[in-house]
């Protein structure tokens, strides 16, 4: 037994300190949580960079590729390695700020980007506007010496970021500190994918192939990767050749990523100074994590928990032919709109909210939440009615229910509780659901190759709304189970606006329709709870793209 | 001889405790006719009486405020349902097996062992990943893979027995009376092999409700919302530093099962460790070692 | 050495060769018929020509007894492919993680026959008594607490209350001590088994009653002749029981964020990275056969029915 457990008034003290961070994460703003100590990220003029810095991830990076690493995990060791053109402000969402590049124009035909000179990757390459077009190129699968699309499918990427760049038509390097992209149309996703972008050594990658480069990275960015044992730690040293970066300052000599799968271990670390920030803390175990003398750090980078509805009838899953007669039942079920209301109208979210999550989480009422500039404030919560919402099931012909399968990724421990409470509430209105968990491969492979899942339990967050649009609520979208003409003409045309009122004008109209069309039952945006030592680090805080940024982090003292 | 009759008494304890657990199992309905799946949310983790809590749930509730005593009891139908399936039918498939290598030899002995070889050279938690990611995850594909792991053993074990028995006097006697092969196995081998096949199976049904744990860890367990004892144990180990008695309840369930399991097990082993047997005369050296100098 | 056991070792040598290829025959067909690898690896917006692309180069389009045979071909060159994570040859990557696990393995077995020796002894001399009631249920308890709940207690108990060892990772002896005891636990309750009733048998046989009758300590018997006899099923057992401490090893491997094998195989698994799993479970088989190998012949030199044969 732990010695935490057995003093209550031990325990006491640490739920007061708890509630009274519950109070500042869930206040009336979404903005983030004041950082615990230190909290001038400002270093001191005379104070250089020093100390070790160790941060336990939940999971292992995929690789050390930027262009292929997509969990938070690995993105965190990725933004400390690279930089990117445009910068993201890690409080605010809609702010860019200067990168690689120092300023850029945009235009409906061209984006134009004014590189920063004296900038050299770690490997003594020089950064320029050549280096830059090569990266993005890279993620477009274009060979960056004809500018045509690779054929040959073995030297493709195949990165995920791809899909981000459809509207561009080529890249130009202008002259060294010059980078021209010109589109085909105006595409409001770019500057945001552009600035979840990586810049890489273009001659480094082209020696060691892309092969090579998920073990060897070589970028521009704060620090340099010292060594990399998967799956026990990635050791970061400073880049001595430093310039000022205003997303953040490097202030630690060195820094270990440790990925540490197991919550309890992780803790454990944390609260014996093993470590000094610890992802993904499961929101039960704060108080635990209070106790044991580190402090909960939680902020709203605007997640999403929802259950998206197969209601693609008579497309992609019907001719498919492998689903069993339950399955192509409740696919027919949630083609219709009143059905899926009625399951978003059974499930109490104000109960999840107060148990499972503390008050760290908020109830959604449309497909976004109040981080996501596209969320829409007036739109009115989905009533908690199981009565209304069987007598709905009754009128749309299915007075008994039906059976459905939800999909759920093991790898995502923290929702596990919610579907659980999901389920419970969904068997009152007579859905009758079996929840079918797999880990990240299968489940990734189940949904992509069309199978007849008729419910997946997804957690989603994205720094603009506009891949989200495109992929899961534009009708035929990669990962889409619905369609709608009206959702599919306001997707492409908050995409085509540059002005941002009017292009916000348009994200409410799709914000409304996510709420009438429920494509998804809806469930609760949760905030990201981290982990961090009470003494020994200071000015850490949370990025709003929810991976650990260790910029203006400072250790000792 | 004092020791028998301890022995005896300890073996009356563990069928004691067996017919209490297996009377739980078949009661359940009616000790908890609310069913294992009703919980209220704002209830979850309460703490049990003795820790504080109150007896409208005496062991406290789980993560989804279900109650954890109603769900032990429950959960006792599905731990020894998988645990009893995954042994006996593994179980029937290794005894088969072992009868017709250790009766018939030649080929059909040379192809299981092979078998039983290649399976045995792969970790078992890699091989039932692998299945998994196969098959799914589901409370039957569970039960098949644990399966897997109990047919080696028995195999093996009844394939020694049965070498064993092919040779005994009386075996041959019956052949040279004319009595036909079946006849002679179900009436005089058999039921010689019958103890080393009850020991056998008291030794693997504790360890297939360990497998089941092992494998809730790695998240492949019982699916949801189903109570199982291991899926229990692995989901409340997340919350061993605050909500400690989600994993102690069921592993004293557990604990309890398996001591009356392996009382029995030990009073019926007093007839002949068949284990024992097998392993001071089954190593393949002497068999190979005996045909090298034959 | 004798003729006959050199060319005993040969036959074994060559038999456990065919296991090997019987091992990655099986995990072979099954990771192919598991949901199309290159779904599962590709992210999920990748269009179904690249998908196909992807399986073509990956040579998954082919029957599978030709993938099977071009496997082999190169597996027997010890080319394993490349990981599709690292972009590195399988087998040096599973290789590098060797070490790590066997130190772990190795240590968990000393452990284990650290304790069940002293145990398993005491119940048997001492039949009966409560001294046999105590370590009979404290093999109970063993067999019933899962590694996972007992790795975790340990952490909570001697890395966080106590402060004296460290909580996960590897590199040092002290990251050793936990893991090695929960792997090391996990396997004594069928040691302890066995050497009891081993023991037992043995105290029956004429010679430990001529050595007690020649007037020979119960001390001196136990260490000089009834413990080397009762060690053989349990080297019989060990050979059974390898493969079982492996697939503890992984799960404690996960509890400790350990950097051996066993945790980058679940990864492999989950990323569908065929090459290092093929590698993984070459690897392990590997380990396994070669033990059974080494305990054949220690065997050989401890059981003297097999040592007069010869």
């Amino acid at each position: 037994m732990t010695p935490s457990l057995a003093v209550p008034a031990q325990r006491l003290v640490a739920t007061a300190i708890f509630v009274a961070i519950v109070a500042a994460a869930c206040g009336t703003t979404p903005t983030p949580t004041p950082p615990p100590a230190g909290s001038s990220p400002t270093p001191g003029p005379s104070v250089g960079p020093s100390g070790t810095l160790t941060v336990a991830l939940s999971a292992d990076a995929e690789s050390m590729d930027p262009h292929r690493v997509y969990q938070k995990a690995g993105i965190s060791i990725v933004e400390a390695l690279f930089d990117t053109l445009i910068a993201i402000d890690r409080g605010d969402r809609s702010k860019f700020l200067p990168g690689l590049a120092e300023s850029w124009t945009t235009a409906p035909e061209a984006i134009e980007f004014t590189l920063r000179s004296g900038v050299t990757f770690s490997n003594g390459e020089p950064f320029d506007a050549d280096a830059a077009r090569f990266s993005i190129l890279r993620v477009m699968d274009v060979d960056p010496t004809t500018g045509a699309p690779i054929e040959d499918d073995a030297l493709k990427l195949n990165s995920d970021y791809k899909r981000s760049y459809g509207a561009v038509t080529s890249v130009e390097a202008v002259n060294p500190l010059t980078l021209r992209i010109n589109l085909g149309r105006w595409d409001a996703g770019l500057i945001p994918a552009l600035a979840t972008l990586p810049i890489i050594a273009p001659n480094h990658a082209a020696t060691v192939g892309n092969e090579g480069l998920k073990t060897q990275p070589i970028g521009t960015g704060p620090y340099l990767l010292e060594e990399w044992i998967p799956d026990d730690h990635a050791t970061l040293v400073l880049n001595p050749d430093q310039w000022e970066r205003p997303r953040g300052a490097a202030l630690v000599d060195r820094v270990v990523f440790r990925p540490i799968p197991d919550v309890t271990t992780r803790i454990s670390e944390l609260t014996t100074g093993g470590v000094q920030i610890a992802q993904d803390i499961p929101v039960d175990q704060a108080a635990a994590v209070e106790a044991g003398g580190a402090t909960i750090v939680a902020f709203d980078d605007a997640r999403h928990t929802e259950i998206w509805l197969t209601a693609d009838k008579g497309g992609q899953l019907a001719t498919s032919g492998n689903a069993t007669p339950a399955q192509l039942q409740a696919i027919e079920a949630l083609s219709k709109v009143e059905v899926r209301t009625a399951l978003n109208m059974a499930v109490d979210r104000n109960a999840y909210v107060d148990a499972l999550f503390k008050g760290f989480a908020t109830p959604m009422t449309q497909g976004f939440v109040p981080g996501d500039i596209a969320y829409l404030p007036a739109i009115q919560p989905w009533p908690f009615d199981p009565d209304r919402a069987r007598q709905m099931l009754t009128d749309a012909g299915y007075p008994d229910g039906f059976e459905a399968e939800i999909d759920v990724c093991t790898c995502d421990a923290a929702i596990a509780d919610l579907i659980t409470a999901v389920q419970a509430d969904l068997a009152r209105i007579g859905v009758r659901t079996t929840i079918r968990e797999a880990e990240v491969g299968a489940f990734n492979g189940a949904w992509a190759s069309g199978a007849t899942n008729p419910m997946r339990a997804s957690r989603l967050s994205f720094l603009d709304p506009n891949i989200y649009g495109q992929f899961w609520l534009k009708g035929g979208g990669l990962l889409s189970r619905f369609a709608d003409p009206e959702m599919d003409r306001f997707v492409d045309e908050q995409a085509a606006q540059m002005d941002p009122a009017r292009r916000l004008e348009v994200l409410h109209k799709v914000a409304a329709l996510t709420h009438d069309l429920a494509p998804a039952i809806f469930l609760v945006g949760f905030q990201s709870v981290y982990g961090v030592a009470r003494t020994g680090v200071s000015g850490w805080q949370p990025h709003i793209l929810g991976h650990i940024s260790v910029l203006d982090t400072r250790v000792g003292g | 001889m004092i020791a028998t009759i301890g022995r005896h008494r300890a073996g009356m304890f563990g069928v004691l405790l067996m017919v209490v657990v297996a009377t739980i199992a078949v009661l359940a309905p009616v000790l908890a006719p609310g069913g294992p799946e009703a919980g209220v949310l704002r209830d979850r983790l309460l703490p049990p009486v003795f820790a504080g809590g109150s007896w409208d749930h005496p062991l406290g509730t789980d993560r989804a405020g279900r109650d954890l005593l109603v769900r032990i009891v429950w959960g006792s139908r599905t731990t020894l349902w998988i645990a009893i399936a995954a042994t006996v039918g593994g179980g029937l498939v290794g005894i088969v097996a072992g009868v017709v290598a250790g009766w018939y030899g030649r080929w059909v002995d040379l192809i299981l062992g092979r078998l039983a070889d290649i399976q045995q050279a792969i970790p078992f938690v890699i091989l039932a990943m692998a299945v998994v990611a196969v098959v799914g995850p589901s409370l039957l594909n569970l039960i098949l893979v644990l399966g897997l792991a109990s047919w080696l053993f028995t195999y093996r074990v009844v394939r020694g027995d049965m070498l064993a028995a092919r040779e005994r006097p009386w075996v041959e006697a019956a052949r040279a009376l004319g009595i036909g092969d079946r006849r002679i196995l179900w009436r005089q081998v058999l039921p010689n092999v019958l103890p080393s096949i009850v020991v056998v199976l008291t030794l693997f049904v504790p360890q297939t409700i360990l497998f089941s744990a092992g494998l809730s860890f790695l998240g492949l367990g019982v699916p949801p919302p189903t109570p199982e004892w291991g899926r229990m144990i692995a989901d409340g180990a997340d919350y061993l530093r605050t909500e400690w008695w989600l994993t102690l309840m069921p592993s004293l369930a557990l604990i309890v099962t398996v001591l009356g399991i392996t009382l029995v097990g030990d009073w019926v082993r007093d007839l002949g460790d068949p284990l024992l047997r097998l392993l001071r005369s089954a190593a393949p050296a002497t068999d190979e070692m005996g045909k090298t100098d034959a | 050495m004798p003729r006959s056991a050199v060319g005993f070792v040969l036959r074994r040598l060559a038999y456990q060769g065919v296991v090997l290829v019987g091992v990655a025959f099986l995990v072979h067909v099954l990771i192919l018929l598991s949901a199309d690898p290159a779904q599962a690896l590709l992210p999920p917006t990748t269009s179904p020509e690249a998908v196909e692309a992807f399986r073509r180069a990956q040579g998954w389009d082919q029957p599978l007894p030709v993938q099977f045979a071009t496997f082999l071909g190169r597996a027997v060159q010890g080319d394993f492919g490349t990981s599709i994570r690292f972009g590195q040859p399988a087998l040096a990557v599973v290789l590098e993680r060797v070490p790590a696990t066997l130190t772990l393995g190795l240590t968990g077995l000393a452990v284990g026959l650290a304790i069940a020796f002293p145990l398993g002894s005491l119940a048997a001399l001492r039949r009966g008594t409560w001294a046999d009631g105590a370590v009979r249920g404290f093999a109970v308890l063993g067999a019933s607490v899962p590694g996972f709940v007992l790795g975790q207690v340990l952490i909570l108990v001697v890395a966080v209350g106590l402060r004296a060892l460290p909580v996960s990772g590897g590199g040092s002896v002290a990251h050793l001590v936990l893991p090695g005891l929960v792997v090391g636990i996990a396997s004594t309750p069928g040691l302890i088994r066995i050497l009891r009733a081993s023991l037992l048998e043995v105290y029956g046989r004429d010679y430990i009653r001529t050595a007690f009758a020649k007037g020979l300590s119960p001390r001196a018997v136990l260490l000089r002749h009834a413990l080397r006899n009762a060690a053989i099923p349990v080297v019989s057992f060990l050979a059974f029981d390898i493969a079982a401490l492996l697939s503890g090893v992984v799960i404690v491997e996960r509890v400790f964020a350990y950097p051996g094998m066993g945790s980058l195989a679940v990864q492999a698994i989950s990323g569908r990275d065929l090459p290092v799993i093929q590698a993984f479970v070459f690897v392990a088989a590997l380990t396994i056969v070669t033990t059974n190998l080494l305990l054949d012949v220690a065997y050989t030199r401890l059981d003297p029915r097999i040592r007069g044969r010869r």
